[in-house]
């Protein structure tokens, strides 16, 4: 029997498609029915099926007169909620936002637009991105495809469902701390969060400015590579994204063994199910040739603490902008404007939003911000220089995603410390600006489990190759949860 | 709590309104992550610089030319209210003032 076409990867899918023996409206359809069906999962704030439609046409019409856009042309890319696509919802899944149409596109909607890449839906996520498990959305609870009754991670994690469960190839997500690669673990995908600066952050709602980074994030590494490659560019309107002449990338050293570096101290605590996936996923780099290396990370115990200082502060400034004025919620009430706009934010804000608001104003503010936020920066610089002197002795660092597995809804919700403690391995690639991947490294019981490389700046294909071993070894590509 | 922490202060600083139980919810909850923050407390000085050392490699500005802007509608249309092509607000000056 011929395979689902949801179960396809996008390279494949886009194979079919150049061959003529599929057409983008076919794969649309497909698609549209298998999200229809899945809906319980809450991958999706919203998804326009005609928009979705016309796109389609667009593109074969484009193929039947050989104007080709590329190996994405026709093939659908879901968008996160909180990345501008003109004329559709930026909710960034918060009643401040409901019923926000963007007036533009993003940089990177810009890109896959130019390579002929379908533009679907707006997928849930952790209100502002702002949470590891999806619960933070005002728009409702996303759920694990391989246990509904457990998380799919966050802040991405109506991404890593919509994958997961076969209702897109490719998904785009946001990672501030993790919000890619905590989500491709949990829901078994891989998932990248680049070099900072190598993906325009323009048309991307700001949580944290210098952490914030887009990225891909499919069910394949080859997957995952093709889509980044679409991605990634100059672009003057982000300051920091890099020049065209900045962006030379670094690659696997063709005349010695990879050197994978291993920061033994910093396993204490791992789930033995975690631990175990990620002792067999070192064991297949041994047995491919690659040479692990114990490193020390001392300032590592530091990451959690000062990632959410500097993450709450930048967040605290800013969110500055939801005022109620001249665009997102607006409370009932006259008189005092400061009155009108703290409870316009009152109204319009969740819980996590107003509590790392909160948090920021305070490491911010006058008598506190040497303590916290100077000290914060101090302790960023100090993990940046452990980290780059670490890569310049290995290739990349190997530890697991994340200490545990997806946990059940509601589990952490009342522990704000707990679910920040999620973010333990995937925050100090954010704080040194480094590129991450996680890749499907094993099962713990049923639930999927991945392993985290970071690699050098620019050293995306360094790390794909690396996880591209991994993925052959363990054979958990195009995995589709069932039904 | 951690010395110096004013939930009030901190709300108003904050623009944000808290109902009475909020307060204390949020009072405790930024006194354990506080807590947990004091690891950098205990650190020595960092670099002078650290603050600039973000990982910006490319902090070069565009060219500062004329552009098109987007038209005023598309964003009239995102604001809670308007009237005659403007953003309209609600009273917050006296006519006696």
């Amino acid at each position: 029997m011929a395979e689902p076409l949801h179960t396809l990867g996008a390279a494949e899918l886009g194979r079919r498609l150049a061959s003529r023996d599929l057409t983008s409206r076919a794969l649309a359809e497909a698609l549209l029915a298998r999200a229809a069906s899945r809906r319980e999962l809450g991958a999706f704030n919203s998804l326009d099926a005609d928009d979705l439609l016309r796109q389609a046409d667009a593109a074969d019409a484009r193929r039947a007169g050989g104007r080709s856009l590329g190996p994405l042309d026709g093939i659908p890319v879901a968008i996160k909620d909180n990345i501008a696509v003109r004329g559709q919802p930026l909710t960034c899944s918060s009643r401040m936002l409901a019923g926000y149409v963007s007036p533009y596109d993003s940089a990177v909607a810009e890109r896959l637009r130019a390579a002929g890449a379908l533009l679907m839906g707006r997928l849930n996520m952790d209100e502002f991105a702002m949470g590891s498990s999806t619960e933070t959305s005002a728009t409702g609870l996303a759920r694990n495809p391989w246990d509904p009754a457990r998380t799919p991670g966050g802040s991405s994690g109506g991404s890593a469902a919509c994958l997961a469960s076969g209702q897109a190839p490719l998904a785009l997500g946001s990672d501030t701390g993790g919000s890619i690669r905590q989500p491709a673990s949990h829901c078994g995908l891989v998932g990248l969060k680049p070099t900072y600066g190598l993906v325009s952050r323009h048309g991307l709602v700001a949580f944290a400015s210098s952490l914030d980074q887009i990225g891909p994030m499919a069910r394949s590494v080859d997957d995952c590579e093709l889509l980044l490659a679409a991605l990634a560019g100059p672009d003057a309107r982000d300051m920091t994204c890099l020049a065209a002449d900045a962006r030379a990338p670094r690659v696997l050293p063709a005349d010695r063994k990879p050197r994978l570096g291993v920061p033994r101290a910093l396993l204490e605590g791992v789930a033995p199910g975690v631990r175990k996936a990620f002792d067999d996923a070192l064991g297949v780099y041994r047995a491919e040739g690659c040479e692990l290396v114990d490193v020390d990370l001392p300032s590592a115990a530091l990451a959690v603490p000062a990632y959410y200082v500097v993450a709450t502060a930048e967040a605290s400034s800013n969110l500055a902008r939801y005022d109620g004025i001249r665009y997102g919620h607006r409370a009932a009430r006259d008189g005092d404007i400061v009155a009108l706009m703290s409870q316009s934010r009152a109204e319009g804000f969740g819980a996590e939003v107003k509590r790392r608001i909160l948090l920021g104003t305070f490491v911010l503010s006058a008598g506190f911000a040497d303590a916290y936020y100077g000290k914060a920066l101090a302790a960023r610089a100090r993990i940046r220089e452990e980290y780059l002197g670490a890569l310049a002795r290995v290739d990349a660092l190997a530890t697991p995603t994340v200490p545990s597995s997806a946990f059940r809804l509601g589990e952490k919700a009342a522990d704000p410390l707990q679910m920040y403690l999620e973010d333990l391995f995937t925050i100090p690639a954010n704080l040194a600006g480094l590129p991450a991947l996680s890749v499907p490294s094993g099962l713990d019981g049923a639930l999927p489990v991945g392993l985290h490389l970071v690699g050098p700046p620019l050293g995306e294909g360094l790390l794909l190759g690396l996880a591209r071993r991994l993925e052959r070894a363990t054979g958990l590509a195009h995995r589709v949860a069932q039904p | 709590m951690p010395k110096g922490l004013d939930i009030d202060h901190v709300a108003r600083l904050a623009r944000l309104s808290l109902a009475p139980e909020e307060r204390e919810r949020y009072a405790a909850q930024l006194g354990q992550v506080l807590g947990h923050f004091a690891a950098l407390a205990s650190m020595g000085a960092g670099p002078a610089d650290a603050g600039l050392r973000a990982p910006v490699a490319d902090a070069s500005l565009r060219a500062d030319q004329p552009g098109q802007p987007l038209p005023p509608t598309d964003f009239l249309r995102n604001a809670p209210a308007s009237r005659d092509g403007q953003v309209a607000v609600p009273r917050v000056v006296d006519d006696a003032s």
